[in-house]
């Protein structure tokens, strides 16, 4: 593990880097911008993990004071930001290889990657310690296991070495709700566990719909993807497989108690909207060259809305409980 | 003999050159980032010496 970490730290890529495909860092005598670094933090995936984390802390039983929530949504966002840093400054080389990456601020040569690798730690450390310290230590240090899990286990271990990595690498996406409930209640119960088992087994068939249709940028940069390992048709019977275990995983808070019939009407037609959309993906044969992959992107994006809606039925069905 | 002339005496003005925009931008956002820990701490500090937590 410390030789595979040390291979990839400290030069500029093009800078001593084996991928000839990197753009040369002629600019990097000019300091990067601000909005570079902002960019490494993915503002859009980030997003959705405040959302997440903020519906946690709302949905959690008990109270906190706002200053305290604002702080603890804050590092949420914030360690989630410096995982993406570190992520980037680790893949850059296969950034510059995908369509999708290359314009990223290390491939396109805005910026040396030891920055990048240097504010991931900063983001990170920096978040973990205001959390232990302003909210509690169990949620600072749930915060620390995610960051490392990201960067870690998901990027360095598993993302370029088995087509199981979105699988187990899904647990990096599920901790927002959990750090969130935890922020506000101080223990780890039932609910939070599956708030966190909902993203776990949504991230399969969320992040399959989008390598289907990048099929060919994940093998150009050698990132063995279900599809590109297994094929097509295998990756469509996984999602098929992944989406039934959503609709059930998504009922359990209702099943077990822990929300009202709000949200468990709405998760039923959320999860099988869901299943309604993977259908189309999973009885397909295998795309011909050209195709438009319509299916697989309306997927993609239906899956985006689907946790948002999900998380915001659970929000809406304590408050109104609440308000009863 | 024409006298030369004087305003090549002064010091030439600072150019605003993309090294000197790129470092005063990242000076900013790093001077409000620090501005804005003070004063989230400062509030945080507040909330729990009051006992609102």
């Amino acid at each position: 593990m410390a030789a595979t970490f040390a291979s990839g730290a400290g030069a500029p890529i093009g800078q001593g880097m084996s991928n000839p495909a990197t753009p040369a860092t002629a600019s990097l005598q000019v300091p990067a911008d601000w909005r570079d670094f902002l960019a490494l933090t993915k503002p859009r995936v980030m997003s959705l993990v405040v959302f997440t984390g903020l519906c946690g802390l709302l949905a959690a039983p008990g109270h906190i004071n706002p200053v305290l929530g604002f702080t603890a949504i804050l590092c949420i966002a914030v360690g989630a930001g410096g995982a993406a840093a570190l992520n980037q400054w680790w893949e850059a080389d296969i950034d510059a290889q995908m369509k999708r990456t290359a314009q990223r601020p290390i491939p396109q040569g805005r910026m040396h990657r030891r920055d990048a690798r240097d504010f991931g730690i900063a983001l990170a450390v920096a978040s973990v310690l205001i959390m232990g310290l302003a909210i509690h230590w169990l949620a600072a240090t749930i915060l620390a296991v995610s960051i490392l899990y990201y960067a870690v286990v998901y990027t360095i271990w598993l993302k370029p070495r088995t087509p199981q990595n979105i699988v187990i690498g899904g647990g990096a996406g599920a901790f927002p709700p959990l750090i969130g409930w935890i922020a506000v209640t101080g223990e780890i119960t039932a609910m939070p566990v599956l708030l966190f088992a909902i993203i776990f087994v949504w991230t399969p068939p969320h992040f399959w719909a989008l390598a289907l249709f990048v099929r060919s940028d994940y093998a150009r940069a050698g990132i063995p993807m279900l599809p590109v390992v297994a094929g097509e048709a295998a990756t469509r019977r996984q999602i098929m497989l992944y989406s039934v275990g959503l609709l059930l995983v998504s009922l359990l808070p209702w099943w077990i108690g822990g929300t009202g019939a709000i949200y468990g009407i709405a998760a039923l037609a959320l999860s099988g909207l869901f299943l309604a959309f993977a259908l189309p993906v999973a009885t397909r044969r295998t795309a011909p060259d050209g195709d438009a992959m319509r299916p697989e992107k309306r997927l993609f994006g239906y899956s985006i809305l689907y946790l948002f809606a999900l998380f915001a039925a659970l929000v809406a069905d304590r408050l109104l409980l609440a308000a009863a | 003999m024409s006298r030369p002339d004087p305003s090549l005496d002064r010091p030439a003005a600072p150019q605003d050159t993309p090294l000197r925009r790129a470092r005063r931008g990242r000076n900013r956002a790093l001077g409000l980032a620090l501005l804005f820990l003070v004063v989230l701490f400062y509030a945080i500090t507040i909330v729990k010496v009051g006992g609102g937590s």
